[in-house]
């Protein structure tokens, strides 16, 4: 695993087990062409996906609450990987499979948030093994809808300090000021380091840069973080955020 | 959620009826086939929470184009009693006074066949769009606080423009009440070099051509032709706006119990009108208000300067004029009838446009025969509508009828629809030319993400909100 921080943290249970013939039961199933033969996806529920290639199959189930794997081949062997980014589990794929043409953007974004849709706006689902987890991984996921992330680098620093009446009141503010080191400052975060978390305090340390024209590119215009059904919820498998963004 | 219960009032009127905690009960304005359209979209239950909140007069009302919003519907209009009510920075959403201003010129369709593309590049070029676009124009400090206070007025006595644009801008493009003290730093830099560019989204600047009439009388009073060329601008107040919005949202969620009664959604946190709170919230909105009339001021200026350039012709020959600017995202305090009897409200229309009718004494004196002019833009391609405001939304709706076509699709539908096809290419081949500096922007704004336009002019047609002027087609486009 190359990369270093991985400051987004999030719980993926990795299971290892031979694949054996036959569909998952009543699940959807995508069916990727790669180098290293057919990459078959299943969508289980909520961010949770079986990988199957090479005769392996692979469970990804970072909240261990929404799927039914009864149906589903059993695991034998079992491998847990804690504080896995996307970009880590991008080159844990292609190491292992000698993936090439899959598009790896796709994995990313059913694996370390998920956008859900809203009419008018744009929301994200954000798990983590801690609530920290959650606060930081929500910052990382509003920046890589803003700007290709892959472009920023983590050179400077800046440091965030919000108050709030609870834990959702808490994700808003702190990502409305995360956004405005984007709109009010011109600086694409990359990184982020929480440093304090109490329940009515979160500070962090974000990493990044001020915004470069000929390398960044800029997705989309996000105005604002709204409180629309902004919520943080705590289960025996971790926590778990929602946020909807205006844009 | 529960499905929220919605019973046929007539063909264009559906009643939310008053149960629970609601105040008043809700109408939306809709059509069998819009409300067909609309599926698992939550705006009613969004219209039943506005219809909870304190000093709520007649009704939580909601138009043809309502789509579920945040906190507010929008497409939403509610009225709120001055002494009882409040004000809610989410019932006018994060751009404070979006709004659409129409130029008509004096050319003809033919007159610009072949010279479109280069007009659309000549826009393109001229005017900054995009996300955060910033533009020449740096403010000072002092500078910023006099656009702050005088609007639209600020950019004429600039050069930006003429007097006669003041009249044929609501409000006369300026809100009383305005106080920069009540504006962030936060709000204030990011104003500082915004003032004069579209943004991104769902804002543009279009030319089009008035394809049909349907009211002589009053397209002649508004100086509308069949075959005219016009420049419909949609844009508003920037980044300055979003602050405002933004800052005013947390400081009354921390507040949010002083209001007395549960809120299902913070979004929905507001202040009494009579509290300090809110009195702040008004001067700082009426400041972002005054920004947004400058920036469509200074746009409008811009454009003018590029079709004279572009076409090399003089001002005279180009003649563009002003028809109406009107905002569609604002909390204003009008005088309105209420159960017979005039009385000062605080009415909020977020999504949704004033429509004055004929006589009343805001209007320029050109347009007092025909009524307000009323402006809906279209989704990117497809053109807008001129409406005139009536007596009926005068009596029934606080004066306010639809804003535009409203979105039907998320945008990543959107992008998920427009996956392997090239939107520029089918535009192209109706006829219209798009420019965007972003390639996503085009695909969430592909047509079919939005409400049929001319299914919502026709309900607020027929409910009497307002009566059909103009329809006018898109010829080119440019987006941010």
């Amino acid at each position: 695993m190359r990369g270093g921080r991985f400051l987004c943290a999030l719980c993926f249970f990795l299971l290892l087990a031979p694949a054996p013939a036959g569909a998952a039961g009543g699940y959807e199933t995508d069916v990727l062409p790669t180098s290293a033969g057919d990459l078959k996806i299943t969508f289980i529920g909520h961010a949770s996906l079986m990988f199957q290639i090479e005769g392996k199959v692979i469970y990804n189930d970072p909240v261990g609450q929404y799927g039914d794997y009864s149906g589903l081949p059993k695991a034998e062997k079992y491998a847990s990987l804690l504080w896995i980014s996307a970009p880590c589990l991008r080159s844990f794929l292609r190491s292992r499979f000698g993936f090439k043409t899959y598009d790896f953007l796709r994995v990313h974004e059913m694996m370390a948030y998920r956008i859900f849709d809203h009419t008018a706006d744009l929301g994200i689902e954000v798990s983590g093994g801690t609530v920290a987890e959650v606060y930081a991984g929500a910052a990382l996921a509003l920046f890589d809808l803003i700007a290709d992330a892959a472009a920023v680098r983590a050179e400077e620093e800046r440091a965030v300090g919000v108050e709030g009446e609870d834990e959702a009141d808490l994700l808003v503010n702190f990502l409305r000021e995360v956004l405005y080191a984007w709109n009010g400052t011109a600086f694409l975060v990359k990184e982020c380091d929480i440093s304090e978390v109490g329940p009515r305090r979160v500070t962090a340390i974000l990493r990044g840069e001020p915004f470069d024209p000929s390398r960044h590119r800029i997705k989309r215009e996000i105005k604002a973080v709204t409180y629309h059904r902004a919520s943080v919820s705590r289960s025996a498998a971790g926590w778990f955020g929602r946020v909807v963004f205006d844009v | 959620m529960s499905k929220t219960p919605l019973r046929k009032i007539d063909d264009w009127r559906w009643e939310i009826p008053q149960e629970g905690g609601m105040r008043v009960p809700g109408i939306i304005y809709s059509s069998e086939k819009l409300l067909k359209g609309m599926g698992a979209d939550e705006g009613p239950a969004q219209v039943a929470n506005v219809a909870h909140l304190p000093g709520i007069v007649n009704a939580s009302l909601a138009m043809p184009d309502m789509h579920w919003g945040y906190g507010f519907p929008i497409g939403g209009v509610a009225a709120f009693a001055m002494e009882e009510g409040i004000v809610s920075p989410g019932g006018v959403g994060y751009d404070i006074n979006c709004g659409c201003r129409l130029l008509t010129t004096r050319l003809r369709r033919e007159d610009i066949r072949d010279r479109l593309g280069a007009l659309v590049t000549a826009l393109y070029q001229h005017i900054p769009s995009g996300v955060g676009s910033r533009g020449p124009l740096k403010l000072s400090a002092k500078e910023q606080r006099e656009v702050l206070t005088e609007g639209s007025a600020w950019a004429v006595r600039r050069g930006y423009g003429a007097q006669a644009d003041l009249e044929a801008t609501e409000d006369g493009g300026v809100m009383a009440g305005a106080d920069p003290e009540k504006v962030s730093d936060r709000a204030l830099e990011r104003g500082r070099d915004q003032l004069g560019t579209l943004g991104s989204g769902n804002h543009f600047l279009e030319i089009e051509v008035v394809a049909e009439v349907y009211d002589e009388n009053a397209a002649a009073a508004f100086g509308l032709e069949a075959g005219q060329v016009c420049v419909m601008i949609h844009s508003g107040s920037r980044g300055l706006g979003y602050q405002v919005c933004d800052d005013y949202l947390a400081r009354m969620v921390k507040h949010i119990h002083e209001i007395g009664i549960p809120l299902p959604d913070r979004q929905l946190a507001c202040a009494r009108l009579t509290s300090e709170r809110g009195r702040d919230y008004l001067a700082a909105m009426a400041c972002a208000a005054n920004y947004a009339w400058a920036n469509r001021q200074v746009l409008m200026h811009r454009t003018r300067e590029t079709f004279e350039k572009a076409l090399g012709m003089g001002p005279r020959e180009l003649g563009m004029r002003l028809l109406y600017d009107v905002c569609h995202n604002i909390a204003k305090i009008e005088t309105l009838p209420v159960s017979g009897k005039e009385v000062r409200l605080c009415v909020h229309r977020k999504g949704a446009t004033r429509a004055f009718p004929p006589g009343h004494p805001a209007l320029p004196p050109a347009y007092r025969g025909a009524g307000q002019p009323v402006l809906i833009p279209g989704d990117m391609g497809t053109g807008s509508y001129v409406l005139a405001g009536t007596e009926k939304a005068y009596t029934e709706t606080f004066g306010s009828t639809c804003h535009g076509a409203g979105r039907v699709m998320s945008r990543t539908q959107a992008v998920k629809a427009s996956r392997g096809r090239s939107i520029p290419r089918e535009l192209a081949e109706r006829g219209v030319i798009v420019m965007a500096s972003g390639h996503r922007t085009l695909q969430e704004e592909i047509p079919e993400a939005y409400k049929d336009l001319d299914e919502v002019v026709e309900v607020v047609h027929r409910a009497g909100l307002s009566r059909k002027v103009a329809r006018l087609l898109s010829l080119g486009c440019i987006k941010g």
